[in-house]
C-alpha cells in the first residue's frame, strides 16, 4: 500500500512541485492550501506524514501542529519553511524535523524516508 | 623787615613762573646770591623717606653735585640750621664744623632752614670765600626773604609729587589697558601654541615687557614633570641687537596689530618680531632656542630646583648673578646661559600650571621688582587662559568622541533595519527559487546532458543553487543568533571541518601542516557556529591556493591584558591580500573572488565578535595570509556575560 503523504504548503507551484517530485517516489499525495484545508484532510483520511509550511494565511502550520498534536501524538511532521529560524520556537519541539526549503528536494526526500522506516518499525 | 620793591618784583616773577622745583629753587638762589650780594647760594632739601638731606639747586657750586651730595641732618652747618631749626653763622669753619660740600674753600657759611607751616622743607646755605661779617641785618634779610620762598617752594615740590603721581597713574592705566588688550589676545585663539606664542612674544617685545628672552613651561600631571612648551627670544646678541633698532621703527601699538587680524590669520610677532603669517620663515636660529626648551624636563620631585620652588611655593624668584641663597642647578645656568633671570609661577584659579621664565641676557638690565609686578599680573591672565584653551581642547575631543559614537549608533541602526529588509526579501526570493530550480530540475531528468536544452536546464539549476546559497550566506548573516555555547575541544572542531575540505585540499596539491597545542583546555563556544568560520577562512585558504601551497593551522594559549586567550591560526601560501583592499576585506558583500557573496569573512568576524572575541589579519604581501582568532576562555566569557 502507498504511504499517504499531506503537503500543506500556500504557494501553489510548490504544492505543484512536491506532489509531481513526491509521486514519482511513490508517494500517494494530498494537498492542502492552509492550516484549516489541511484539518479538514485530516479528518478525511489520516495522512502518514505531513510536510508542513509555517507561514500561511488563515491557519498557519504552528498552529495547525498544535492541533494536530492533540489528536495525534506520534504522526511525523516534516516543517519546511523558507525562514531560517524557527529552532526558537519551542512549539517547533513538537514535530519531528526541520527542513529549509530549497530547489533540490532530496534531503526532503530522504528525511521522509528515515521517517516513514522509523514509523514502520514502530 | 620789609624787602625793597624790586626784590619783591623778582620774588612775583618767580611765582608766577616754572612750577619745576628744581628750577624754582634755582631761580630763588639766584636771587639770594643778588640781594645778599654772595657769590655761592645753594639750597639743600630733606628727603622723604629718611634723614638726610639732598643738594637740589646751587649757584656757584659744581652743578653736577645737584642730586648726587647728600649729608644726614645735624652735619655741618646746613644739617646743624636744618636740625635745630635757626639760622646758624660759622665763620673760619674747620673740619668738624663742616658737611662735605662745604669743604671748599669758603671762609663764611650762613645757613637758614626752610619750613612752611611748621613742615621742615630744607636748608638754604650761602658761603663766601673771603670772611665776611653776617650781621644781623643780613640774618633778617635772609631770613625775611627765604620766608617768602617757602611758599613758591612748598607749591613746586607739591606740583612735582603730582606730577609723580599722575605719571604714575598714567603708568597704571597704560598697564592696565595693555592687560586689557593682552587678555584680548588671548582669548582670540583656543589653540595652545598660538596662546603661547602670543603669551611669550607679550613678554619680550619692546612696548609690552621687553625682556630678553622667555620661556614658558607647563606642568604635566601624568608625569608629574615640568616640560619646557615654548621658548621665545633672539638666540644671540648681534640678533638681539638688530630686532631692538627695527622695533624703534614700527609704528602703533604692537598689541593692535596682535588684535587687527581675526584669528584664522592672526598676525603674531613671532620670535623675530617681524609681522609674519602664522609661524612661517622662523630662521632656523630661533627654532634652535625654540627646540632647547622643548627638551627640557624638571621632574616635580627635583626640590631644590628654582623652577620647581617656584611652582611648589607659589612664589616669583628674581634670581641675580651670584646669589647664594639658592642652588641654581646647572642645566638651567647652562642650558639657558642666563645668570640673571627670574621665575613667575602661572596660576589658574589657584593651582599652579606652569612657569614663566624670563631674563636679560642680552642687555643686562637688571630684573627690577617692579618690572616683574606687572609680569605677574600678566601671567595670572595668562594662566587662565592657557587653563581655558585646555579645557577647550579636552571639550572639543569629548564632543568628537560623542559625534563618533553617535555616528556609530546611527550606523548599527542603519544596517540592523537593512538586515532586516534583507531578511524579508532574502525569504520572499526564497520560494520562488524553489519553484524554479525544482521544475529546472525535472526537466533535467528528461533531458540529455549533451543536447543543447540539457546544458540550459543545467544552468538553471546551477544558477538557482547559487542563488540559494546566496540568501543562505544574507540571512545568516542578517540573524541575530547569540551563539548557544556547550564547552567543546577547539581542536576538534578544527579537525572535523578540515575533513571535510581535505579532498580538496589534496586535489590542489596543498601541504596541509597542523601545529596543534595538545593541551588545550575546553572552551564554551556554539560549535555550528564556530564550525562556520573555520569552513570560511578554509574555502578563502583553498581559493588562493589552487596550485599548490601550504596551510598552516595552529592552536596555542597566550596572556593577554591579564586574561588567558586561545588562539586560533589559519594561514595560507597564497599571495596575500593586496594593501588597496587589506581595509574591506571583513565589510559585507566585499569579495574579490569572481563567484562569491562577499560574506564569508564578515560572518566570521560576526561570530567571533559574538563570542566576545577577536579576528585579526596578518598580511604579507607577496607571500600568504595569516587569520588569527583569539578566544577568551570560559570564567571570562561568564564574567562578560554577567
Amino acid at each position: 500500500m502507498e504511504k499517504v503523504i499531506l503537503v500543506v504548503d500556500d504557494e501553489e507551484d510548490i504544492r505543484l512541485l512536491y506532489k509531481d517530485e513526491l509521486t514519482d517516489e511513490g508517494y500517494e499525495i494530498v494537498l492542502a492550501e492552509n492550516g484549516k484545508e489541511a484539518l479538514e484532510k485530516i479528518k478525511e483520511k489520516m495522512p502518514d506524514l505531513i510536510t508542513l509550511d509555517i507561514r500561511m494565511p488563515k491557519m498557519d502550520g504552528m498552529e495547525f501542529l498544535r492541533r494536530l498534536r492533540e489528536i495525534d501524538r506520534d504522526l511525523p511532521v516534516i516543517l519546511c519553511t523558507a525562514y531560517g529560524d524557527y529552532r526558537r520556537d519551542f512549539r517547533a519541539w513538537a514535530s519531528d524535523v526541520y527542513i529549509t526549503k530549497s530547489s533540490n528536494l532530496d534531503e526532503l526526500k530522504t528525511t521522509i524516508k528515515q521517517l516513514l522506516s522509523k514509523q514502520k518499525k514502530d | 623787615m620789609k624787602l625793597d620793591p624790586n626784590t619783591l618784583n623778582k620774588l612775583n616773577i618767580i611765582g608766577n613762573s616754572s612750577l619745576n622745583l628744581k628750577r624754582r629753587l634755582s631761580q630763588i638762589a639766584l636771587l639770594v646770591t643778588e640781594v645778599l650780594k654772595v657769590d655761592v647760594c645753594s639750597i639743600c632739601m630733606r628727603e622723604e623717606k629718611n634723614d638726610t638731606l639732598i643738594l637740589k639747586a646751587t649757584i656757584g657750586l659744581n652743578p653736577e653735585l645737584i642730586d648726587n651730595l647728600k649729608f644726614n641732618i645735624g652735619v655741618g652747618v646746613a644739617g646743624l640750621a636744618f636740625e635745630k631749626n635757626e639760622p646758624t653763622i660759622v665763620k673760619n669753619p674747620t673740619l668738624s664744623d663742616v658737611s662735605v660740600f662745604e669743604k671748599e674753600p669758603y671762609k663764611s657759611i650762613l645757613a637758614v632752614p626752610l619750613s612752611y607751616k611748621n613742615a621742615k622743607l630744607g636748608v638754604l646755605v650761602v658761603q663766601t670765600p673771603e670772611i665776611r661779617e653776617f650781621n644781623q641785618e643780613d640774618v633778617l634779610l635772609l631770613t625775611t626773604l627765604v620766608s617768602k620762598t617757602t611758599g613758591l617752594i612748598r607749591n613746586a615740590q607739591l606740583h612735582s609729587q603730582l606730577t609723580k603721581l599722575s605719571a604714575e597713574k598714567e603708568t597704571r592705566v597704560r598697564e592696565l589697558s595693555l592687560l586689557y588688550d593682552i587678555g584680548k589676545a588671548m582669548r582670540s585663539t583656543m589653540k595652545l601654541d598660538t596662546l603661547l606664542n602670543v603669551i611669550l612674544t607679550v613678554v619680550t617685545m619692546g612696548g609690552g615687557m621687553g625682556f630678553n628672552r622667555a620661556v614658558l613651561l607647563l606642568i604635566n600631571e601624568r608625569t608629574n614633570v615640568l616640560q619646557g612648551m615654548m621658548g621665545v627670544g633672539p638666540s644671540s646678541a648681534e640678533e638681539a641687537y638688530a630686532i631692538w633698532e627695527e622695533i624703534k621703527n614700527v609704528k602703533g601699538s604692537l598689541i593692535n596689530n596682535i588684535l587687527s587680524e581675526d584669528v584664522g590669520k592672526t598676525i603674531i610677532f613671532n620670535n623675530k618680531h617681524r609681522m609674519i603669517e602664522n609661524n612661517q620663515q622662523t630662521s632656523s636660529d630661533e627654532l634652535k632656542f625654540d627646540k632647547l626648551v622643548k627638551g627640557i624636563r624638571i621632574p616635580l620631585d627635583r626640590d631644590h630646583n628654582v623652577l620647581v620652588k617656584t611652582v611648589l611655593e607659589k612664589k616669583v624668584f628674581n634670581i641675580k648673578e651670584g646669589d647664594t641663597s639658592l642652588t641654581i642647578e646647572p642645566e638651567i645656568t647652562n642650558q639657558l646661559g642666563a645668570k640673571n633671570f627670574a621665575t613667575i609661577p602661572l596660576i589658574a584659579k589657584n593651582k599652579v600650571i606652569g612657569v614663566i621664565l624670563v631674563d636679560n641676557l642680552y642687555n643686562n638690565k637688571p630684573i627690577l621688582d617692579e618690572d616683574l609686578a606687572f609680569l605677574k599680573m600678566f601671567t595670572i591672565q595668562a594662566g587662565l587662559a592657557i587653563e581655558s584653551t585646555q579645557l577647550y581642547q579636552s571639550h572639543k575631543k569629548i564632543n568628537l568622541e560623542l559625534q563618533e559614537i553617535e555616528s556609530r549608533l546611527l550606523q548599527t541602526e542603519k544596517f540592523a533595519a537593512l538586515g532586516e529588509m534583507a531578511a524579508n526579501v532574502a525569504h520572499e526570493i526564497r520560494n520562488p527559487l524553489v519553484t524554479i530550480g525544482g521544475f529546472a530540475r525535472r526537466l533535467n531528468k528528461t533531458l540529455n546532458d549533451k543536447e543543447p536544452e540539457g546544458r540550459y536546464s543545467n544552468i538553471i539549476v546551477n544558477e538557482v543553487t547559487r542563488l540559494e546559497n546566496l540568501v543562505q550566506d544574507v540571512l545568516s548573516f542578517s540573524k541575530e543568533t547569540p551563539p548557544s555555547c556547550e564547552e567543546h575541544n577547539i581542536n576538534e572542531l578544527l579537525e572535523d571541518t578540515l575533513r571535510l575540505f581535505s579532498e580538496d585540499f589534496k586535489e590542489n596539491r596543498v601541504e596541509i601542516i597542523k601545529k596543534l597545542f595538545t593541551t588545550l583546555p575546553p572552551v564554551s563556544v556554539d560549535s555550528k557556529q564556530l564550525k562556520q568560520v573555520f569552513t570560511n577562512l578554509l574555502y578563502n585558504a583553498l581559493y588562493v591556493m589552487p596550485n599548490g601551497g601550504q596551510l598552516w593551522i595552529k592552536t596555542y594559549l597566550i596572556n593577554e591584558e591579564l586574561k588567558q586567550k586561545v588562539v586560533i591560526e589559519i594561514g595560507d601560501t597564497g599571495g596575500g591580500i593586496p594593501l588597496e583592499v587589506i581595509d574591506n576585506i571583513f565589510n559585507p558583500f566585499f569579495t574579490t573572488k569572481s563567484t562569491g557573496t562577499g560574506l564569508g569573512l564578515a560572518l566570521a568576524r560576526k561570530i567571533v565578535e559574538n563570542h566576545g572575541g577577536t579576528i585579526e589579519v596578518d598580511n604579507r604581501v607577496g607571500e600568504g595570509v595569516n587569520f588569527i582568532i583569539k578566544l577568551m576562555m570560559n570564567d571570562e566569557i561568564k564574567k562578560r556575560r554577567k
